[in-house]
């Protein structure tokens, strides 16, 4: 093993799995290496406009840690230029060509293409592009639009910089090079071979859309009009070639009727399996389109819908009943085209069996997901298998390691799978890196800026109460700002602001010379203020932050405004008002800087134990992973065993064996010298924040006494997990009347009483009453699994799956296949018209409203087998309140966010994994609760981190303690404590924990006392208008 | 219509830091145009708007203000 201070990994791909995965290997500790093979991070997401079911942009929501971060394809302010993480190196454009060795010590070789442009010294002014002769078409905008052979690989990208694609386009005339203002474009630049030893890798390649070219039938690539759904994503998105307006290509009309056909390249003979993200997308695309286009058709063409995560049943709902949006089932065969008009007519059979022609507008083909295109030859290089659908192979029990050891994979490569579960996986993988390598024991990444570490600076003045000396440097940024407004004029007119005593102006101010004059500049002059009029504050504020802090200033007596972005560049050809607006802008950022107070953030040495709330396969997992890295865990399980739903589990549809897998687990975590088990005991009380909790712990001993112990750590993860229900149809006593779980049982241990049973009816989706509707996820692939076991055991025992949508996604559709193929029957029903069971001795008459045929039809079973819902575990609420963590509607746990923090809750240090957050398989629990582990590792393993900065202080003197930030809070964390006396010092005024503080200002606006503010927002900052 | 000079509002815009700051970030870098009198003020949440910086902007001369986040 190298020193531990030396421990690499490699990541390969850019996207926001490989982005993910690379950060929480770095803020553990370990050097990571993030390579991608195009000029920019972000991948397929960065193509999305809007993610489902939340219809955030994808980029803005991307910011894990609170902080900035956003439009761009980041999912933390990690990744920028000017703020990168110390421990990440990125190389774009390049790809793996040789890799030998084995876990633990792998040497790696890469070939990386050169860019031909600096990205330090690019500033985007953009004047390259425009004297370039090269057109490309877009693939960013997937073809719908064209590019310079020097252009920017997306809106925002990263690094935020111009590249070259020379390829067999660019003619090398030179002229982008001589119109550069900075000198960044260098067009000799050759390829790099790089070498690097690291101990293991990632493999983050994503997925590619199948080519809807392959399938004639459709006519795409021949109809204008039809697009697939990638294309159309663009067109919908407001940085996409038109700016968001949906055009039909063929004349530029607005599209009014729009058909969405499903399933184009998944569920077929070649690609027997589901591609799991169409489903919602295809809604996702047609809600935006209802709400976008005025008296826009929209018909999705849909066998199953497939909306079986957290709040994607309600997404359909609202779809179907609010926008008006039309589901069609039926498997379209093919589009015509009206070579007139460029219509495009479709033929199908509705669900009455009527056979019917229509006209649309536009068609857009909901294309599937594809292993990635270097998969074979990554599979090659990496001596790694592939299934045989060409994903990466994995076991159902090990979900995230490849079959080589030491190398691990995330995201869509080994299954199609959306977001959230890329990144749940790419943080599982992370932790997986970390129980292999161990995780560096000085690590030190958290500081009072992110990533700036302040051994090597001076230390910081204090100038609080000293009369303001104020600096003001303007930026010209080359021509940039220069050529708009005049900034003579705006360093004239700051020069006598009250308290500026100095102006400059300079041409690049991020350049290392302007930087250096910046710090001579504040030292000569003895400023203990400085206004920087450059660019964005999303991209260089940190950088100027560092920069006056290396002299000794507070970062927050830095203030940045943007006369780029929000003046010069969006007032082009207005000079004088320009300038104007500049000169406003500047005077507020001085009066802003009057009342600025320096900031400082608290130090806290986290507690080296995690707490992990439930014993099931998830609890267990999570437990172990922290664990085998070397701390300490509290595993508490209010049961007297360990397993939770594992198990009752005897067999799954993959052939694996789930009681082999529990076995293991428990003997794991009885046998390891640093979990300790609390059986028979219950959470009763949590105080403190990250880093610091303290937890009571209630057992109750054999013979009913019970004992408290209590205990100190970092983290908790919450694995509580969910249960079957029972209640349905009111028939829990028929002895034929069972459910799913009942009859695997059944199978399992005692298949003798199935013996004479001739007719078995299974129906799906059943749900007590007291629930609200939602997909359990699991049911149909145990149904199908359960079925075919009986056709294994008689395999002329009749079998009818009364169902409402079979969710079999990725290559769980197999089963559904292999179901079919051995004879299972499968009739859908409606909500409206749902089956009825009625006892006929000891059979079972079961009458359901057959939807082909039109009218009832009834058939006698033997047994009749529920798909009960699946709802959170009992104790769950209480379990919420007790740790100020919310709900879903459906009563799970409630992440941080659906899609981009699926394992985190608002409240930091506290995670979730497993049924807890939703219905999910034993390897989606597994995935999930490495995740939880990967987390908590990142705050178990900081020798020292900083909580507080720019969060709300509440006066005492002013507070009446009238609860209204207490009811404001979106994360609850105002209190009113009886021990702090308020106003007229009776007791009782309002506190707000800066660790827990998310900085919104949500109570200081509320407060009527005026007794609370925001630091770096006070009132009278807002107000300099 | 009257030969008035034409109007030109006095827009402020109160923007959340994490979403329609950075979308006038992007507008910036997509170069598309708008009039001078819009002016962004940034917020770290719209949560944080008070009632009180609203008059504020209208008794400083505004003629409308955008809360966007």
């Amino acid at each position: 093993m190298p020193n531990p201070e030396e421990r690499a990994a490699l990541v390969i791909g850019g996207g926001v799995g490989g982005m993910r995965a690379a950060l929480d290997l770095a803020e553990v500790g370990i050097r990571v290496y993030l390579v991608e093979s195009t000029p920019g991070l972000g991948g397929r997401v960065a193509q999305l406009g809007f993610m489902f079911p939340t219809h955030d942009c994808v980029l803005c929501r991307g910011t894990s840690d609170h902080g900035y971060g956003c439009t761009r394809p980041s999912i933390s302010p990690a990744f920028l230029d000017h703020n990168r993480h110390p421990n990440i190196t990125i190389f774009t454009n390049t790809l793996v060509v040789a890799v030998e060795g084995q876990a633990g010590d792998f040497r790696v070789m890469l070939s990386q293409e050169p860019r031909y442009v600096d990205p330090a010294r690019c500033i985007n002014c953009g004047e390259c592009e425009k004297v370039c002769p090269v057109e490309i078409p877009s693939s960013f905008q997937a073809g719908l639009s064209t590019h310079k052979a020097i252009y920017k690989s997306a809106p925002r990208a990263l690094p935020d910089a111009y590249v070259i694609e020379y390829g067999p386009y660019c003619e090398d005339c030179g002229r982008c090079a001589r119109a550069c203002p900075t000198h960044a474009i260098d067009l000799n630049q050759f390829f790099q071979t790089i070498t690097l030893n690291v101990g293991a890798i990632i493999l983050a390649l994503g997925y590619q859309l199948f080519d809807a070219g392959n399938l004639e039938e459709f006519g795409h690539g021949r109809y204008p009009n039809v697009l697939h759904s990638m294309q159309y994503e663009r067109l919908a998105s407001r940085s996409g070639p038109t700016e968001g307006i949906v055009h039909r290509p063929s004349d530029g009309k607005i599209p009014k009727r729009i058909a969405w056909l499903q399933c184009i390249g998944s569920r077929d003979q070649e690609n027997p399996f589901c591609s799991s993200i169409c489903c919602m997308y295809a809604t996702k695309q047609a809600i935006l389109a209802k709400e976008r286009l005025a008296e826009v058709g929209c018909s999705v063409f849909v066998m199953d819908e497939r909306a079986f995560n957290k709040e994607y049943n309600s997404y359909y709902v609202q779809s179907r009943e609010h926008y008006g949006v039309e589901y069609v089932r039926c498997r379209v065969s093919e589009v015509r085209e009206d070579p007139a008009t460029h219509d495009l007519i479709l033929h199908y059979m509705d669900e009455m069996g009527q056979l019917r022609r229509e006209r649309f507008d536009m068609v857009v083909l909901s294309v599937g997901t594809q292993p990635p295109a270097e998969a074979e030859a990554m599979a090659r290089l990496l001596d790694i298998e592939l299934n045989p659908s060409g994903f990466c192979r994995v076991d159902k029990f090990t979900p995230l390691q490849t079959s080589r050891p030491g190398v691990f994979v995330c995201g869509a490569f080994s299954t199609p799978k959306e977001i959230a579960e890329t990144l749940i996986d790419a943080s599982g993988a992370a932790a997986e890196v970390v129980r292999l390598l161990g995780f560096n024991p000085n690590n030190q990444v958290s500081h009072v800026l992110p990533f700036l570490d302040e051994s090597d600076l001076p230390p910081e003045k204090d100038v609080n109460g000293q009369p303001p000396r104020v600096g003001v440097f303007l930026c010209s940024c080359g021509s940039c700002i220069g050529e708009t407004v005049d900034l003579d004029a705006v360093a004239d007119g700051a020069a006598h602001l009250p308290g500026v005593v100095y102006t400059e102006r300079l041409r690049f101010a991020c350049f290392p010379e302007g930087r250096h004059y910046l710090r001579r500049a504040i030292e000569q002059y003895g400023l203990n203020r400085v206004v920087v009029g450059a660019c964005s504050g999303r991209t260089h504020e940190s950088l100027f932050q560092r920069v006056v802090r290396e002299v000794g200033l507070n970062p927050y007596l830095l203030e940045l405004i943007n006369l780029r972005e929000h003046c010069a560049w969006v007032h082009q050809g207005q000079p004088e008002l320009a300038t104007r607006k500049a000169q406003t802008l500047v005077r507020r950022a001085v009066g802003r800087l009057r009342p600025a107070r320096a900031l400082h953030r608290q130090t806290l040495t986290p507690a080296a134990a995690a707490l992990v709330i439930g014993g099931g396969v998830a609890g267990m997992t999570a437990a172990l992973a922290i664990a085998d890295s070397g701390y300490e865990v509290h595993l508490v399980e209010r049961d007297d065993t360990l397993g939770g739903n594992l198990r009752h589990i005897y067999y799954v549809a993959e052939g694996d064996n789930p009681q082999q897998l529990l076995r293991d687990l428990v003997n794991r975590v009885l046998a390891h010298e640093h979990i300790h088990v609390h059986m028979r005991t219950e959470l009763t009380a949590q105080t403190g924040h990250v880093g610091d909790f303290r937890s009571t712990l209630r057992t109750t001993h054999y013979g009913g006494f019970t004992t408290e112990t209590s205990v100190r750590h970092g983290a908790t993860i919450i694995a509580t997990g969910g249960r079957e229900t029972r209640n349905g149809y009111g028939l829990e006593d028929h002895p034929n009347v069972i459910t799913q779980s009942d009859l695997e049982k059944l199978i399992a241990h005692n298949p003798q009483a199935l013996e004479g049973v001739r007719s078995v009816v299974m129906i799906q989706c059943v749900r007590p009453p007291h629930l609200p509707d939602y997909c359990s996820r699991t049911c149909c692939t145990n149904t199908l699994k359960n079925a075919i076991r009986l056709k294994m055991l008689d395999e002329n025992c009749q079998i009818i799956v009364l169902y409402k949508d079979i969710v079999t996604y990725g290559f769980r559709e197999q089963y559904y296949t292999e179901a079919r193929r051995r004879g299972v029957i499968f009739l859908r029903y409606t909500d409206a018209r749902k089956p009825e069971i009625e006892p006929a001795g000891d059979r079972l008459k079961v009458r359901v409203a057959d939807l082909s045929l039109g009218r009832p039809f009834e058939v006698m079973a033997d047994r009749v087998v529920l798909s009960m819902s699946i709802e959170p575990a009992e104790g769950t609420a209480r379990l919420a309140r007790l740790l100020q963590v919310p709900l879903s509607p459906e009563g799970f746990f409630m992440e941080a966010h659906l899609k981009m923090r699926p394992m985190d809750f608002m409240q930091e240090g506290v995670f979730l994994c497993g049924m807890a957050h939703y219905p999910k398989f034993i390897e989606e629990c597994i995935s999930h609760a490495l995740a939880t582990a990967g987390r908590a590792l990142q705050v178990l393993s900081q020798k020292s981190f900083h909580l507080g900065g720019v969060v709300a202080e509440v006066d005492p003197a002013r507070c009446v303690g009238c609860l209204t930030c207490v009811r404001t809070c979106p994360f609850g964390i105002p209190e009113v404590r009886p021990d702090r006396p308020g106003v007229g010092d009776l007791g009782g005024s309002a506190y707000i924990d800066p660790s827990r503080c998310q900085g919104c200002g949500t109570c200081t606006a509320e407060c009527p006392a005026n007794a609370i503010q925001l630091l770096n927002y006070l009132d009278e900052q807002i107000m300099q208008l | 219509m009257s030969d008035q000079p034409s109007f030109e509002p006095q827009i402020v815009a109160f923007c959340c830091r994490h979403c329609a700051y950075t979308a006038a970030d992007l507008a910036g870098g997509l170069r598309f145009q708008y009039p001078t009198s819009i002016k962004v003020v940034e917020l770290p949440c719209t949560g944080r708007l008070d009632v009180l910086h609203v008059l504020r902007a209208f008794e400083d001369g505004a003629d409308g203000v955008i809360a966007a986040g």
